[in-house]
């Protein structure tokens, strides 16, 4: 779509539009590595051009309200599974895995509030059937996405909802008498996030 | 400063095919949503709005083979998720346009730049009770006459300050902007010295306009 690479479009009803930042410069301006020429530029047009002016305080603002990143550690794919059942007591903690078969794992950031869950609960049996997740509302308009990992960390579902409650579709698959792992993560109406951290659950034969 | 290019983007420019790209594209999506709906969320404050946005740069990134972000690839100085929020801000701008127009209150009115000046003004301390007749009142010939002289005084001396100073009166004054916030976007040490640029500019407006014959009123 022209315009969101420099000028800003011109929309049916719009004022001609004057010639505005590139999207790089203002990246480039607000990660401060211009050079001092550059930057002088981009500020003299800051000056006169309020449009530009109110793009670079938005998105300051969006970049400063982001949470901390979260840690990541990569181990050998031998102490996989005894770490797996180790790091799923701590809060926060979940499973991925890298291409190779590796599981990865994010511990949860200082500070990143918890979501109870209600069911599955750590380790209950479900019946393949009918499975169904829920948990407790971090915040209103909390926006939830929620993910089920098989016991390699590889993801067998996820959605997204406003809900607090969600059901397994009946085109996804549980081996029965397999183990897997479910979380729920939400970002919130004020851009901060919470976390469930990763719980068990096994599927009943 | 370092422009690496994410992992997740890099898979996803370099997959072999379409499943490679798919699932590329699935990972590059799960990686960067909590920063594309934060932006959604702040650009278009209603959740429907958000949502739709949210959509709609979604397929925007994927359009003609990815090339938004392929050209931050290509010429990315950036950190990658700065460039993500620009970009996803402007789609969703470009979004609320289409549907809605452009919002009335994008450009400063007059009354916000006659404002702006006022304030700024003030600041200099010059004295405008001579020259701008009160609210309200119909001004005599000569007392438009001075006050516009006065504007246009403080606008040539405005304009022959540096760029840097330039934002810094147009933050301040015509935006409002919290002084933390100008600290930080300028890059001055703490507000406190945000304040004191601003006193050390205003003394340099004092002396231009006292140059171009306005002078301050005796104490």
């Amino acid at each position: 779509m022209t315009g969101t690479n420099g000028t800003l479009p011109m929309t049916g009803n719009a004022d001609p539009v004057l010639p505005h930042l590139e999207n790089t410069e203002v990246a480039a301006y607000l990660d401060k590595v211009l050079s001092p020429a550059d930057r002088s530029r981009v500020e003299g047009h800051l000056a006169d051009c309020a449009e530009c002016r109110a793009e670079v305080r938005e998105v300051a603002q969006v970049l400063g309200s982001r949470t901390v990143p979260r840690r990541w550690i990569v181990i050998g794919t031998m102490a996989a599974a005894a770490v797996v059942a180790g790091l799923l007591l701590a809060p926060g903690a979940r499973v991925r895995t890298e291409a190779g078969g590796a599981p990865r794992f994010r511990e949860g950031a200082e500070g990143v509030p918890a979501i109870a869950v209600v069911a599955p609960g750590e380790s209950t049996a479900v019946a393949a059937e009918a499975v169904v997740f829920t948990w407790r509302a971090a915040a209103a308009e909390a926006h939830y996405q929620v993910r089920v990992l098989d016991a390699t960390g590889g993801v067998v579902w996820t959605v997204e909802t406003h809900d607090t409650t969600v059901s397994l579709p009946r085109t996804v698959t549980l081996e029965r008498a397999g183990a897997y792992f479910w979380y729920v993560d939400a970002l919130l109406a004020d851009g901060g996030t919470a976390t469930s951290g990763a719980h068990s659950f096994r599927v009943m034969r | 400063m370092s422009n690496a290019i994410p992992v997740e983007l890099a898979s996803l420019l370099e997959a072999a095919d379409a499943a490679a790209r798919d699932r590329a594209w699935d990972r590059f999506v799960s990686a960067n949503t909590r920063l594309l709906l934060h932006t959604a969320r702040t650009t278009c404050r209603e959740h429907d709005a958000a949502m739709d946005a949210y959509a709609y740069l979604l397929e925007a990134l994927r359009q003609d083979d990815y090339r938004r972000l392929r050209a931050f690839a290509a010429n990315g100085r950036s950190r990658f998720t700065t460039w993500l929020v620009v970009v996803a801000r402007r789609l969703c701008v470009d979004h609320h346009r289409q549907r809605y127009g452009r919002p009335r209150g994008d450009a400063p009115s007059a009354e916000q730049e006659h404002a702006a000046r006022r304030r700024l003004l003030d600041l200099v301390a010059v004295d405008l009770d001579s020259a701008l007749p009160p609210d309200g009142a119909v001004a005599d010939p000569q007392s438009q006459l001075e006050a516009e002289e006065v504007h246009r005084a403080l606008a040539a001396a405005v304009g022959d300050l540096g760029p840097r100073d330039r934002l810094l009166l147009k933050l301040r004054f015509e935006d409002d902007a919290p002084v933390r916030e100008i600290a930080r976007l300028l890059d001055f040490a703490s507000p406190f010295h945000v304040y004191r640029r601003l006193n050390a500019v205003c003394a340099l407006l004092r002396r231009a306009l006292r140059r171009r014959g306005v002078e301050e009123p005796p104490l």
